[in-house]
Parts: structure tokens; C-alpha cells; sequence
């Protein structure tokens, strides 16, 4: 079932034909994890804003849970949804409780618990603490427990785990894993492939506006990507390596070099979604 | 109304933390000692006549010695009023002249901005000294004339006003209603700035109430400041009024400081403009103090109606018409710029992604 649908999306900054989002369409099944990948500048931030209803829909049409949204979406519509922010944008001068108190009345619905959701990004010690005296890293965590204070069927995440420590972003991808056990749908801009490859169920590259390619990464790497295989060998006492590829003529080689050598170890490899990226687009996510 | 109050109860919080904010109710504190312990009482800012009288009428109005004291300086001639007045733009010029049919003639000479209504009134003081003075019909025996005393109708309780009193009107428009717009600029901006008004447009709460909340705390602080200079200075008279008109004129203020913050993402990129502003709108203050200037156009600037309002409020007098005057040109005004600077901040933010 399709929870989002969107068909021909433009949006143009300066209202002309210089279209930041020109033309995308896909679609979002019910609890899905999608992930928006592309470079800076390349549109996932604006087509996240139309979505979230953050920019005006100028031309194009979005379909949510089956009903088509208005260009001003209602207020159903912001009940439903959750938006993380890239930039930890709280208010310095509230504590983190009384941030998430103050959002969690914004909502005509249940929301959840503040202290439970400061608990679960691993907060909740500095609860009452002035959100300004927090570290970047616990900003971004407080403005992600924001995000989905109301419970959101929907959930839009940008760069969730930027700047955050190895152990913190697998505290945050782990809520993000289990949101979408839930039922949550998730759309996730970034332009971290290792984010987006661990998380998402399916992944669409974004460059200059245009859709280049969705499917999911195992597929993408199947499809554009080539297995390799790298070799440690000893020749004249020295250790040395070298990498094959296992298809087509690459294959016999590679089959060839292993019975003519004195093989150490053999590491397979495949490719990763930035190589893929740049294979389909010629340029890199940063 | 559970959303403005949580929107209030958030932005008083962050409005006590924020520095223009707190620097409104220090500087009412600071300005109300001022006027209560420095400012002099007996300032004089009433205007300076020249007169030429060429005859025996009237000399009861006073003589050269009592110039300096009276601010009325007897001259010889028509030409020497209009110098005197050249030099002082806020004089006025009096020839009092006897002509061949024997009537006194009363001319008043005025700057060219002298409202209407100080010349109607001036004409009303000489008909009444005249009339006494100079009657044709010979009712008073002549001991009446020597022992009467001529008062004008509006005189009296404005010559009486200490100087720190009277210039509260001026001082409660720039301290309590246009300094509504300096805090609405700085707290709008700081959301702005910050970004954290992205994450609440991403809620079911609207713009209107984020911008209503703001007009609210801005409101409360104004009130504050508005009784720590208000009570101690002029106490209990005309206080009602004086609140009706300077709720109308922080509602103004703060309505300018929404289009302000609108155009401007950080709070102090809109300063300039709101130094500006203030001192256009310190303007009409002129007239209060120099009556005499009172060009049409003083009228057309919001805050001549606050400040001239306010000062028939404080000092009552048989101008209360100005309050309610006053307060209609600033509700009405405030009837089209409450919604026309919420919508256009609506259409300014939606261009933030």
C-alpha cells in the first residue's frame, strides 16, 4: 500500500524555469524506509520541504495515504507528519524538557511521553538543562526526539545522524529501525551512503532536481556495481596485492592469478552506493 | 487557545531572557527616575509673542520688564514682530492698532505651520481681554475694569504642568508603544534566526498564532513598562484612557515590527530601519511641545494621534474628544495592519524551506 505518492514534482525558487526539483515522481509504500541521496544542492532538501509542507506545492501533485494533498495542507495533515532537521534548531534558552513540552502541545493529538522520548535519545539526565548548554550532538538528539514527539505515521528526516558520534548514530538509527517496525514511513534525505544503505529499504539518487535512479541498494549495486575480490600474495618474500574484478574477462583472470600465485588472503568486495552514485551521475555525494 | 497559551507561556519565557525585552523595562525604570529626580519641574517650553501696541489698550498683558519672566516682548513696530518671529520660529506676533473710526484692531501674526485650533483659541483669549477691556456699551463702571482679570478659557491648567509631567505623552508613545516594534523585530527575528519557527511551521499551529503570541508578550511587557513610568509620575488620573490608547499604539507598533521582521531573517539587520522609524515617529512630539508647530502633514504620522491623545487623557480638559478621536484613527489603523503585516509575514516565510 502506498503511504506517498508523488508525480511530477517541480518547484522553482525564483518562480521561473530554473526548477530546483524538476520533475520527479516516485512513490513511498506504507512503512518504508526511503532514502533521498544526492549531493548539496541537488533538490532532496527542497523536495523534502514540499512534502512536509514546508514550501508551497507550485506544480505537481502529491498523494498521501491514498488522498490528494492541497497545495496548503491541513491541519490533519501536520498531525500526521514528523520533520528532523539538519541544523539543531531548539530553543537555546528552554530546557530540553520544556522544548519537547511546548512542541508536544502544538498537536491536536496523543502525543508521547517528553521524558520517555528524552530517555530513549538518551537525554533525559540533562532534561532540565538549558538546551543551550548542550553539545551540538545533543541538540541534533533533542531536535530528532522532537520530530516524532506527535507520533508520526509519517516521518521526514534530514541527515539524522550527522555529527553525531558512531555510538549515538546507532543509538538514533536503531529508533529509526523500530519507528518503522511500528508502521511509520520514513523519508530520509542524506548524502551518507553508509546511513542510507544501512537504513533504507529503497534509495533514490537526486542530482540537479532529476531522479537518476530509485531501487534498493542491494539492487543498485547489483545492477550498476561489480563484485571484486582483493588478493594478498607473496612473490619474492614480499607481500603484495591486487584487486579483481569477478565478471566477464576479469573473472578468468582473476581464477588464472590464483593458481599461479603463492595466495595469503582473499577479501571480496562490492560496491558502495557512492560508487554507484558516481557511476550513474559522475559526481560524488559531498 | 491551549496553542496561544503555550505559545505565551514559551515566549514570555524566552521574551525575559531576551535583551530587548529587558532593555524595555530597565529603560522605564531608568526614564522614570530620570523624570522623577533629574528632569526640572518648571522647564519652559511655552512660545514667545511679540507685540507691537501702538495704543493705551491692553497694557495689562503685561510690560518690557516682565519680559524675560512672561516670554512677551513689547517691540515699536509691525516689522520688528516679523524679525522677532523670524529668529524665534516658535513665536507668535500680536499688533494691536486703533483705527479712525476708533476700534481697536487685533492682528495675530503666526508661523506659517501653526495649527488651527492654537489660532482660534488665541482669538478667543483677545475677544475675551477686549471685550472687558474695551467695551462700546459702557455697562461696567470703570472700577470694574481695573479690578477684572482676564483668563482665558484653555489657560491655566497647562501652564501649571510640572515640565517632566508634560512631556509624558511623548515619552509613554516612544518608551512603551513604538519600543513594541524594536522587541517584535528582535523576537520574531531570533525564531527566524535560529530556525526554530521552521520546526513550528511543521505543526497543526498556525502563523497567526505564533504571530498573536508575540503580540501578546509584547503587550504585557509594554503595560509594565507603561504603569512603572505612568504611576509614580502622573498616579491614577486618566489612567483607562491613557491604557485604551496605549494598548492601541503597542499593538501599532509591534504590527510595523512584524513587517520589519518579515523582511529580515536576522534582528539586527532590521535596526537601522527601526531607528528610522523611531524617529519619524518621535515627530509629532514637536507639536507638543512647540504647538505652534503643527504642519497638516504631523497628521498623517500614526503617532501624533497616540501622543495627543494620551496628552488629553493625562491632562483632561475640554479636549477629550482627541481621546476618543485618537483612539479611533489608531484602532482602525490597526484593524488593517494587524492582518496586512500577519499575511505578509506569512508570504515572507513561506519562502523559508
Amino acid at each position: 500500500m502506498k503511504m506517498i505518492e508523488v508525480k511530477n514534482l517541480y518547484y522553482s525558487y525564483k518562480k521561473n524555469n530554473e526548477y530546483a526539483v524538476n520533475g520527479i515522481s516516485f512513490a513511498i509504500a506504507k512503512g518504508e524506509i526511503f532514502g533521498f541521496l544526492g549531493p548539496s544542492g541537488a533538490g532532496k532538501s527542497t523536495a523534502q520541504g514540499i512534502l512536509s509542507g514546508l514550501l508551497e506545492l507550485q506544480k505537481g501533485e502529491l498523494i498521501f495515504d491514498g488522498k490528494l494533498r492541497l497545495a496548503k495542507p491541513d491541519k490533519a495533515f501536520f498531525n500526521r507528519i514528523g520533520v528532523g532537521f539538519e541544523i539543531p534548531n531548539v530553543y537555546k534558552k528552554l530546557s530540553g524538557l520544556d522544548n519537547l513540552k511546548f512542541h508536544a502541545r502544538l498537536y491536536d493529538k496523543e502525543t508521547e511521553d517528553p521524558l520517555k522520548i528524552l530517555e530513549m535519545v538518551g537525554l533525559r539526565a540533562e532534561a532540565d538543562k538549558k538546551a543551550g548548554s548542550y553539545s551540538k550532538g545533543m541538540m541534533q538528539r533533542l531536535g530528532f526526539a522532537r520530530s516524532m514527539i506527535n507520533k508520526p505515521d509519517i516521518w521526514f528526516l534530514d541527515e539524522p545522524t550527522m555529527g553525531l558520534d558512531p555510538t549515538t548514530a546507532n543509538s538514533i538509527k536503531g529508533i529509526i529501525r523500530k519507528k518503522q517496525q511500528e508502521g511509520t514511513t520514513i523519508f530520509l534525505t542524506t548524502h551518507n551512503m553508509f546511513a542510507a544503505d544501512e537504513l533504507c529499504n529503497r534509495v533514490g539518487f537526486i542530482v540537479d532536481g532529476k531522479i537518476v535512479a530509485i531501487d534498493t541498494p542491494k539492487n543498485l549495486k547489483l545492477k550498476y556495481g561489480q563484485p571484486t575480490a582483493t588478493i594478498e600474495y607473496l612473490e619474492d618474500n614480499v607481500l603484495k596485492s591486487k584487486e579483481f574484478g569477478l565478471e566477464g574477462p576479469a573473472k578468468d583472470e582473476f581464477q588464472k592469478f590464483i593458481g599461479d600465485h603463492q595466495i595469503k588472503t582473499v577479501h571480496s568486495g562490492e560496491p558502495t552506493l557512492e560508487e554507484i552514485f558516481i557511476k550513474l551521475t559522475g559526481r560524488g555525494l559531498e | 487557545m491551549k496553542r496561544i497559551g503555550s505559545l505565551f507561556q514559551k515566549d514570555i519565557v524566552l521574551g525575559i531572557k531576551n535583551i530587548f525585552v529587558i532593555m524595555e523595562l530597565a529603560f522605564a525604570v531608568f526614564i522614570a527616575l530620570l523624570l522623577l529626580f533629574i528632569i526640572p519641574e518648571d522647564l519652559k517650553t511655552e512660545p514667545l509673542i511679540f507685540i507691537h501696541n501702538s495704543t493705551e489698550v491692553a497694557q495689562s498683558i503685561g510690560n518690557e520688564a516682565e519680559a524675560e519672566e512672561t516670554g512677551r516682548y513689547y517691540v515699536d513696530s509691525r516689522e520688528e514682530v516679523v524679525i522677532g518671529m523670524e529668529e524665534n520660529r516658535n513665536a507668535l506676533g500680536m499688533i494691536i492698532s486703533q483705527q479712525d473710526d476708533g476700534q481697536y484692531q487685533v492682528e495675530f501674526l503666526t508661523q506659517p505651520n501653526t495649527s488651527e485650533q492654537i489660532v482660534w483659541e488665541m482669538e478667543r483669549e483677545m475677544s475675551d481681554l477686549l471685550a472687558i477691556t474695551a467695551q462700546t456699551e459702557g455697562t461696567y463702571p470703570p472700577d470694574v475694569f481695573e479690578e477684572v482679570a482676564v483668563t482665558a478659557l484653555q489657560s491655566g491648567v497647562r501652564d501649571s504642568l510640572p515640565f517632566n509631567k508634560r512631556i509624558m505623552p511623548a515619552v509613554l508613545m516612544m518608551m512603551v508603544g513604538i519600543l513594541g516594534l524594536f522587541a517584535m523585530i528582535s523576537l520574531v527575528g531570533q525564531e527566524r534566526s535560529d530556525q526554530t519557527i521552521r520546526a513550528y511551521r511543521a505543526t497543526p499551529a498556525s502563523l497567526w498564532e505564533f504571530i498573536i503570541s508575540k503580540h501578546l508578550v509584547i503587550l504585557v511587557t509594554g503595560l509594565g513598562s507603561f504603569l512603572i513610568l505612568y504611576l509614580p509620575l502622573i498616579g491614577w488620573q486618566g489612567l483607562l484612557y491613557s491604557l485604551m490608547i496605549i494598548i492601541l499604539t503597542i499593538i501599532m507598533g509591534s504590527s510595523i515590527g512584524v513587517i520589519l521582521g518579515s523582511f529580515f531573517i536576522n534582528p539586527l539587520g532590521g535596526m537601522l530601519w527601526v531607528m528610522l522609524l523611531m524617529m519619524f515617529f518621535a515627530l509629532p512630539a514637536t507639536s507638543l511641545f512647540s504647538p505652534i508647530f503643527s504642519p497638516q502633514w504631523l497628521r498623517f504620522i500614526p503617532s501624533y494621534h497616540s501622543i495627543f491623545a494620551l496628552d488629553a487623557a493625562i491632562f483632561p480638559d475640554s479636549n477629550s474628544h482627541i481621546i476618543w478621536q485618537g483612539a479611533a484613527i489608531l484602532a482602525g489603523l490597526n484593524l488593517l495592519l494587524v492582518p496586512l503585516s500577519s499575511l505578509i509575514f506569512k508570504k515572507m516565510i513561506g519562502r523559508d524551506s
